[in-house]
């Protein structure tokens, strides 16, 4: 293989642009690339997890235009001129209250799902401040742990959710 | 036990602070270094001279807890404080530490006694160079919060203010330990080290591994016994990105699950998208099993009073003949994939004389021997860099990516990065064995237990392809589970059915399938003898001293501490109490590597059948609760785990392809299905045991109990789907 990684993306790709995290980029991958898959290997924004690919678990959750969405089901060409918000950009400094409570309740094992929860929850919390455990269920179904985290994430929200 | 110096805290004053080294039990491989050579073993402990405390702790981390255990009990008797602490990973390294990979429940229960004395010498060093500089003798000395203090002069110092002199003093060989009561981190609702790094997405798991120039791989693999016959390339070669197309062979290592056709691509997408446009002629080697014709063999086996005797105690058939009622039932458990959350990957950079590996490992020293081995690489000669595991549960045992990784990366000649997907994931696990129970079970004229008869024939990890032929029943059976030794008549027999199928140790392993047949049998018993199922147990684990117990989880099982947990959750779950209408309660007990839990399960079953679990009481004895939050956490992660697969979970074998794939059609507990889980903690002063796996045997008997409550039927075969419950 005589060329390295990269050398010709440029010219196979698409170039779409769009923000994340605040800040425009310009991706360039075939058009149907799951956005999933930019954000981490072409922006190395590795916060938004690969689950499985088919819009089951939600580990890869990110928010476009505020509205959580399954990053490994979005193709890069939907989100032209639109806004990404990842786990990296949620806050600036860990200080998000949703990722303080993750923090006070303990919630994460082995972590790994724990991104995508984080970005369902605050999008959850965008749109109802103060959600009843139904309305938790709802927005947080399509989002699996396996290490049985869910008690700890439904405390997390409702403390939050009480704070405000 | 023999002592050598690695039993010794040894310390070095460097600019940074004062370092110190505390040895972990265990094994150190004998080839690693002759043995007069002192070679640091163990964690270390920095600190620095701003009073921070910096642990690097060497076991690795799948959501289990030691990544903070472990640091509590050095922090607690080195008397730092807890807030001054940061823990960081180890690099791998054999010849520094003992086994760093995590399994059987053992993390904390092994080390305890080494890192509390190993924090324990460390302190007194530095106490002992207070007491020369303030010419005081040391009893005199106190510390707290990472100080030494003497109050009879009002004079303070921070420990790193007595680096050198601390390093230069001999640690004592048996340095007093802190009295449990004087406990300021053990035992205490501490915060959990490394949390903030997974909530801003920071935290890198191996799958997160990015370095400049490295390729993407995906491997396409057909049955499980396929052999590639022909591939057309065509296509997937034509996707943009996509670099080279190579086979991956797994002769190449004993623990690769199958053969597959690589795509080596740019990135994974297009690494993704052509592995589903190559087109693979398959042939079978024809030796494996459907899950279908495993059942019938394990079947014929029973039928045929096959199996290996494991325990024969009186005179069973004489004891059943003359029994006042004969039980006798019938369970099953199907195969398990462990489907953990991060798919399996890894990043391999193979050169002539060098390695570099970095995967999800739960033994990293495994995936170092299993590199050495495909690439005929000395093993010092392969790194395997530390990485936080996302999910273990037995799966990540074997090192099967790494293997599959560097034998890719030698052939494509470039550095890559394997790539799982979640279909890979389920359909190429080495999943949990299948297995069929018959039980027969005499009582006498009051409803006590005379006579206990359990046959298993099964599917033995020990016989999985990945790991050669070794003694059957090591992975399935423990002939000195409970009945035996409480009455005293009991027969055991395991017969083992060869299968060709990939099989590994999942959540719990031996218990998984055995706790449910016991919990629910018990439970049937109960309901023979007309007697309330606490009662019952009660009658049949009480009045006993503790019994040997020769398997894992040795060297006793104590039938009082069992009885503990299982009165604890019958109180604190209202056992007895009014239900609510349309609910039944079940209750169910198991010992577990070393500690025990019980569990009662309330739930509903609506007319289609649909189970619902609204709420468990759980309790755990796990001897000294070090890290309570971790162990409650713990103990719902592993109901979540065991209920899961008691409601959902079953992988099938057709024409040697698993039929299931993803989260659609191999579902686990999702928000809405969770119930609420209330943990209660013996506070036990036995020496701590497991918790990572206790608390997964007991649900599926829990529910399965429950459910005959409020049905009338009898669940025997997992999972529980509506289709089961209706046809009970």
């Amino acid at each position: 293989m005589p060329e390295r990684p990269g050398d010709a993306m440029q010219t196979e790709g698409t170039v779409v642009g769009f923000q994340v995290n605040g800040r425009r980029v310009q991706a360039s991958a075939p058009p149907d690339t799951p956005l999933l898959w930019v954000l981490r290997d072409e922006l190395g924004l590795t916060g938004t997890k690969y689950g499985c690919g088919i819009g089951q678990c939600g580990s890869c959750t990110v928010h476009l235009d505020g509205m959580a969405v399954r990053s490994c089901q979005l193709p890069l060409t939907a989100v032209e001129g639109k806004r990404v918000t990842t786990i990296e950009g949620l806050s600036r400094d860990g200080d998000h209250p949703l990722q303080v409570a993750w923090v006070e309740e303990q919630v994460p094992q082995c972590g790994y799902c724990q991104a995508g929860q984080i970005m369902a929850a605050a999008a959850l919390l965008q749109q109802t401040p103060r959600p009843t455990d139904r309305q938790i269920d709802s927005a947080m179904v399509g989002n699996v742990c396996r290490c049985g985290t869910y008690q700890r994430i439904r405390r997390a929200i409702h403390r939050v959710a009480a704070r405000e | 036990m023999t002592y050598t110096r690695r039993e010794f805290v040894t310390a070095t004053a460097t600019a940074g602070g004062l370092l110190f080294l505390i040895p972990l039990p265990g094994c150190v491989s004998g080839s690693a270094a002759p043995s007069s050579q002192a070679i640091p073993v163990g964690v270390y402990v920095r600190i620095h001279p701003d009073g921070r405390v910096t642990i690097l702790t060497p076991k690795i981390e799948m959501g289990q807890g030691t990544f903070t255990s472990l640091p509590m009990i050095i922090a607690e008797e080195l008397d730092v404080a807890w807030d001054d602490v940061r823990v960081e990973y180890a690099p791998v390294d054999r010849d520094r530490y003992r086994w760093q990979g995590a399994g059987g429940s053992t993390s904390v229960w092994e080390s305890w006694d080494s890192l509390r004395a190993g924090g324990a010498r460390a302190r007194a060093m530095i106490v002992a160079a207070a007491a020369a500089r303030w010419g005081v003798p040391t009893g005199d000395i106190t510390t707290r919060d990472g100080r030494v203090l003497h109050e009879g002069t009002n004079r303070s110092l921070g420990y790193a203010e007595l680096a050198e002199e601390a390093a230069a003093q001999t640690p004592p060989a048996e340095p007093m330990l802190k009295a449990p009561e004087h406990y300021r981190i053990i035992g205490q609702p501490v915060r959990a080290a490394g949390l903030e790094a997974i909530v801003t997405g920071r935290e890198s798991y191996s799958s997160d591994t990015r370095r400049d120039g490295a390729f993407y791989a995906v491997v396409a693999r057909g049955p499980l016994d396929g052999v590639v016959a022909g591939v057309n390339d065509t296509a997937a070669r034509a996707v943009p990105g996509v670099r080279d197309v190579v086979r991956l062979d797994r002769s190449a290592h004993q623990s690769i699950i199958a053969n597959g056709v690589a795509v080596i691509a740019d990135a994974t997408w297009p690494a993704i998208q052509a592995s589903r446009l190559l087109e693979i002629e398959w042939q079978r080697d024809g030796a494996l099993l459907d899950t279908d014709a495993v059942h019938e063999q394990c079947v014929s086996a029973l039928n045929a009073g096959d199996g290996e005797v494991l325990r024969d105690d009186g005179d069973v058939e004489q004891a059943l003949r003359s029994a006042a009622r004969l039980v006798e039932a019938e369970y099953q458990a199907p195969l398990l994939a462990h489907a953990c959350m991060e798919p399996g990957n890894c990043f391999a950079d193979v050169g002539p004389d060098y390695a570099i590996v970095r995967g999800p490992f739960q033994n990293p020293w495994g995936a170092q021997d299993d590199v050495a081995n495909v690439l005929g690489l000395d093993r010092s000669q392969v790194t395997v860099e530390p990485a936080r595991l996302g999910g273990g549960f037995g799966r990540r045992l074997p090192s099967d990516y790494a293997a599959e990784a560097v034998a890719l990366a030698r052939e494509v000649g470039e550095p890559l990065h394997l790539v799982w997907t979640r279909e890979d994931d389920i359909r190429y696990d080495n999943f949990r064995p299948i297995s069929l129970h018959r039980l027969r079970a005499g009582l006498d004229a009051d409803g006590r237990l005379t006579a206990f008869h359990h046959r298993k024939a099964g599917t033995p990890v020990a016989w999985s392809p990945i790991r050669g032929r070794r003694e059957a029943r090591r992975y399935e059976i423990y002939p000195d589970d409970p009945p035996a030794g409480l009455i005293p008549n009991v027969r055991v027999e395991y017969a083992p059915v060869e299968s060709g199928l990939p099989l590994g140790t999942w959540r719990s392993v031996v218990h998984s399938a055995n706790g449910f047949v016991m919990g629910a049998f018990f439970d049937e018993l109960a309901a023979e003898a007309g007697v309330d199922p606490v009662a019952f147990q009660q009658s049949l684990f009480g009045g006993t001293a503790d019994l040997p117990y020769r398997d894992h989880g040795g060297p006793v099982f104590s039938p009082r501490r069992y009885l503990r947990v299982l009165d604890l959750v019958a109180e604190r779950g209202g056992w007895g109490s009014a239900t609510p209408p349309g609910r039944g309660r079940g209750i169910a007990a198991h010992f577990t590597f070393g500690s025990y839990a019980a569990q009662m399960a309330e739930v509903s079953v609506a007319e289609n059948g649909v189970i619902r679990v609204h709420r468990v009481v759980a309790a755990i004895d796990c001897g000294i609760p070090v890290h309570p939050e971790g162990i409650r956490a713990q103990v719902e992660s592993g109901i979540v785990y065991g209920l899961s697969a008691a409601l959902w979970g079953e992988i099938t074998v057709r024409e040697g392809l698993v039929e299931q794939s993803n989260f659609h059609d191999y579902p686990v507990l999702r928000m809405n299905q969770m119930p609420d889980i209330e943990v209660h903690i013996v506070p036990a002063e036995e020496p701590p045991k497991g918790t990572g796996e206790t608390s997964t045997p007991p649900i599926a008997a829990a529910v399965a109990n429950a459910v005959y409550a409020v049905t009338g039927k009898r669940l025997r075969r997992p999972p529980f789907t509506p289709e089961r419950v209706r046809d009970a």
